[in-house]
């Protein structure tokens, strides 16, 4: 064990930790002053910024252009249901399959994929995508079919059932987990790879980076993110279904990333806000001409600003200063 | 002074009416994939209230449509069935996609708010959920095929072909024609498949004709991929009959594969010699200048079933609304001639299974009513 | 002091064309070995076998003892040899100091898991703090957290020599490390190997340009079409027939 082991405890450390239960205790506290709409809005506006910071660490950070993140949100999503609810597996059994399961998937995907070229990649992942709502769509009793499965709830858990802006807590938590990870692994000689990775594989691999198993890394472990987000998604309706894992996601997830600045989490979190709101403050006042300034921008932001929002915000900061 | 008095007076009598409407909301889709059938629908329901309203609305009171759009997006239409029943809407209608529907469903359920859908097809809308505060009166997809096979049987039917495209629904569709077939023991000789993005369809319909059947099942969704068929059909002069899925019943292939289709059966829920039918769609040119289909009977009969529940229960009281729908027996405009909608013994998918019809196209037109029901 | 790098027979073909023939050389602890030859000779070649790039046809490389040949460039870089590019090919997403850190990618010793429960902190420190002296022992401290895209040519030269420098190598492969700079830029360059080598690192210089070269390199390994046609010291080396011809003939005379 080395030295550094401890340093989660000391003082300086503290407040870091501490900085993220206040993150989490703000963000959640926000849901029990909201009605059940906002609150509902909220709860799966947190999702997706979740599956931005998630997909930005594959894409923006590690280069690998994939769109099967929606496909392991699902596999997450549709594992936890039926292993609790047609196996009638123990709560923490199912999570743990569930994440076993998406672990698995990503191995399978990952490991011949990232051998070739990134377009082979992106084909792979997603044929996975393709194949995944077959599946579902042709999965008979075990995934409902077309309809998908409803009719379940969250299991009680210490005799308490998670429920309404409680639950919004959960999904926080989530969030903070998911950020707290990817920011740690970001700042550490893992993000550094895989950054290496994205900009010049040939040097990275000289400086000593493994580029194959940097990718399968990176790619196995935002998939099982997706996973979990997947499975605390799985509760917010009480259902799940096929079009929510579908391939328009995960190519509205690519362009939260890229509108919001690939490569940074505060791009992915910009990004994801406001492509999710954007049909909801638009649809009042241009009705659904929005999804034609969803397009405009989208494009704008890809010719005018690769560096996405955050770009944008980081020049404005700079002339002032 | 006065002015203000006076506005302020104006104020509270807006704010009057207003409170005094009865909110119904609606989800539907104005971008997404169900955008051709939602957009129809959902000027059926727009018609129909203010049909409603010029006769003096329901209960003296105005009917007030919440229109939400949900982008044929599940869980975003989840959300819209939380913020019309946060801004006071007594019944919810929805006609978006069916996942979308069955998604809303988990908030009506647990807000205890009474929703319908006029249109969707799919048959896990009814039974997946237990929930008592749904009804769905659009034709199920079981019975759109029990309907296309009794007419075909009626033919005397051996030996068909099947064509389908490579689309998910047009794969589902194809899958269930295929089991309906069989279980009606007729023979399927062929079977074909036109992928999606290709530009002609001959080759398979080549295939078909060597395989010499007696008709042709087209269970494909896709506009574009069953204009092909329908042209390769007429360039090798084949002869043999088309029976086609309840998807030729919308209204764009009298446009879109002009001069293609005289003499295609299809499966649909309207009869235009129905005389509810010609009363709805005089008044609906009058009104509105425009020319309606199928597609806005059922919106109208949706918004009309749900003013007739609140007249009915004589209050906007939720639960008095679920009990007077669950007892409701309503003859609309769509359904075969005499058809009504009703849910007897607590089943809550409300359209009459014998109640479809199979229609033939004459010339561009959707023409008359060859057969009716299962029978 | 004993080789570090051993190249016996070493030999690479692509298709029916020979780039380097049954080429024996070694490189000793703290030595600068230049290798020089016209272009075409196979030098470059020759550097992108030991490093791994390129899979040798025949020969034998060994590193202190090993035999590296055939592991891929990651692993050889792991075990202490590190190169520059003739091209400098920088991550341009990341800052200077980031670029070097990457340098010391295999020499961080806290694992994947200590980093995600947050105890790696030191260990990342440590690593910065060294990055930092090499950004210095370089010349671009005042550059530490500049976009390498504002770099000059020059400076990014400098920054592929600490970044390499960063993995604490044993042995470094310079590949014609002053193409494209200044007279100015090549003295300070000079002076940096000068430095490296005395730090007890082996160094491996590739390169085209005489004037820099003899100067530096302690011994010279001479190619033409593949094979060694000399090797000795530097004067040797200049007054060695076979390279007034091959090489030096047309173009330059020896000093």
């Amino acid at each position: 064990m080395r030295a550094g082991g401890f340093v989660f405890f000391k003082t300086n450390h503290m407040s870091g930790l501490l900085r993220w239960l206040i993150a989490a205790v703000v963000l959640s506290a926000a849901a029990f002053f909201m009605g059940e709409y906002h609150n509902d809005v909220y709860r799966k506006l947190l999702l997706w910024v979740t599956l931005a910071l998630g997909y930005n660490f594959l894409f923006g950070i590690c280069g690998q252009v994939a769109f099967s993140h929606f496909a392991f949100y699902g596999i997450g999503a549709y594992s936890i249901v039926i292993f609790l609810f047609q196996l009638h597996l123990p709560f923490p059994i199912a999570v743990l399959c569930g994440i076993a399961l998406c672990i698995l998937f990503a191995l399978a995907v990952a490991i011949p994929s990232t051998r070739l070229e990134g377009f082979y990649l992106a084909l792979a992942t997603l044929a996975l995508g393709q194949l995944f709502i077959v599946v579902l769509n042709e999965g008979g009793s075990v995934t409902g079919g077309t309809g998908g499965i409803a009719n379940y709830r969250l299991p009680e858990l210490f005799g308490m059932r998670v429920r309404g802006p409680w639950y919004t807590g959960v999904i926080v938590l989530l969030l903070v987990f998911t950020y707290s990870i990817l920011k740690r692994l970001d700042d550490s000689w893992f993000g550094r790879a895989c950054r290496a990775v994205r900009d010049n594989p040939e040097a990275a691999a000289a400086m000593g980076v493994d580029v194959a198993r940097t990718k399968v890394i990176a790619f196995t472990l935002t998939s099982a993110l997706a996973g979990v987000a997947g499975m605390v998604y799985a509760f917010v309706d009480n259902t799940v279904n096929p079009p929510i894992f579908g391939i328009e996601n995960a190519f509205l997830l690519l362009f939260m990333v890229i509108v919001g600045g690939a490569g940074r989490h505060a791009g992915a979190v910009i990004g994801a806000v406001l492509l999710f709101l954007l049909p909801f403050w638009l649809s009042p006042l241009v009705g659904h001409h929005h999804a034609l300034v969803f397009g405009v921008l989208v494009v704008a932001a890809i010719l005018f600003q690769p560096g996405g929002l955050i770009g944008l915000w980081d020049r404005f900061s700079r002339s002032r200063s | 002074m006065r002015f203000l008095a006076l506005l302020i007076a104006a104020l509270m009598a807006c704010a009057a009416q207003a409170q005094d409407t009865i909110k119904i909301g609606v989800i539907t889709d104005r971008v997404g994939v169900s955008k051709p059938y939602s957009e129809p629908a959902t000027e059926g329901m727009v018609f129909g209230a203010s049909e409603i309203n010029k006769k003096g609305g329901v209960l003296g009171r105005k009917i007030e449509l919440l229109v939400e759009d949900d982008q044929s997006k599940p869980d975003v239409s989840a959300a819209l069935a939380r913020k019309l029943i946060d801004q006071g809407a007594v019944f919810i209608l929805s006609v978006s996609l069916s996942p979308a529907t069955q998604q809303q469903q988990t908030v009506t359920m647990e807000a205890k708010t009474p929703q319908m859908t006029p249109m969707n097809s799919a048959d896990y809308l009814t039974t997946q959920l237990n929930n008592p505060y749904f009804w769905q009166t659009g034709p199920l997809g079981s019975v759109q095929i029990a309907t296309l096979l009794a007419h075909a049987k009626s033919k005397n039917l051996k030996r068909v072909a099947l064509i389908t495209d490579n689309s998910d629904l047009g794969q589902a569709i194809g899958k269930a024609f295929r089991g309906a077939i069989e279980r009606a023991g007729i023979q399927i000789v062929d079977e074909e498949v036109v992928p999606l993005g290709t530009t002609s369809a001959t080759a398979q319909m080549q295939k078909i004709r060597s395989a010499n059947p007696d008709a042709l099942f087209v269970a494909g969704v896709v506009t574009a991929t069953n204009v092909l068929i329908f042209k390769s059909y007429r360039e090798l002069g084949l002869k043999f009959p088309i029976h086609a899925s309840y998807n030729l019943s919308v209204p764009i292939y009298m446009t879109a594969a002009k001069g293609l289709i005289d003499g295609i059966t299809f499966v649909d829920a309207y009869d235009p010699e129905k005389a509810e039918v010609k009363a709805f769609e005089a008044a609906y040119r009058k009104e509105t200048g425009k020319e309606p289909v199928n597609l806005h009977g059922y919106g109208y009969d949706g918004i009309m079933m749900v003013a007739e529940a609140i007249r009915k229960a004589g209050s906007t009281d939720k639960e008095k609304i679920r009990a007077a729908m669950q007892s409701m027996s309503y003859e609309g405009v769509m359904g075969a001639k005499g058809m009504k909608y009703s849910f007897p013994e607590g089943k809550r998918a409300g359209f009459d299974p014998n109640g479809m019809v199979v229609r033939v196209y004459e010339g561009d037109r959707q023409g008359r009513v060859v057969h009716v029901g299962q029978k | 002091m004993g080789p570090i790098l051993q190249v016996e027979k070493l030999t690479k073909r692509f298709g029916g064309l020979t780039a380097v023939a049954e080429l024996d050389f070694e490189v000793r602890e703290g030595e600068i070995l230049g290798m020089i030859g016209p272009n075409g000779a196979g030098k470059t070649t020759t550097f992108n076998v030991i490093a791994g790039t390129y899979p040798a046809t025949g020969g034998e490389v060994r590193f202190a003892g090993e035999p590296i040949l055939g592991l891929p460039p990651h692993r050889i870089a792991s075990r202490g040899v590190m190169r520059t590019f003739q091209h400098n090919r920088p991550f341009a997403g990341l800052p200077v100091i980031d670029n070097v850190l990457v340098g010391a990618h295999t020499r961080f010793a806290a694992s994947l898991w200590s980093v995600v429960l947050g105890s790696a902190r030191s260990d990342e420190g440590q690593r910065r703090k060294r990055a930092e002296e090499l950004v210095q022992f370089v010349g671009l401290g005042e550059l530490r957290d500049a976009d390498v895209a504002t770099l000059s040519f020059g400076q990014g030269r400098l920054l592929e020599i600490a970044r390499a420098l960063a993995g604490e190598p044993r042995l470094i492969l310079f590949d014609e490390p002053a193409a494209g700079l200044t007279p100015a830029e090549c003295a300070r360059l000079a002076e940096i190997i000068r430095g490296i080598a005395a730090r007890g690192i082996a160094v491996l210089l590739i390169e085209h340009d005489m004037h820099f070269l003899l100067p530096l390199a302690q011994r010279v390994v001479v190619l033409n079409f593949g094979a060694k046609i000399a090797d000795g010291l530097p004067d040797e080396v200049r007054a060695h027939p076979a390279v007034m011809d091959a090489y030096l003939g047309s173009h330059a005379t020896p000093q």
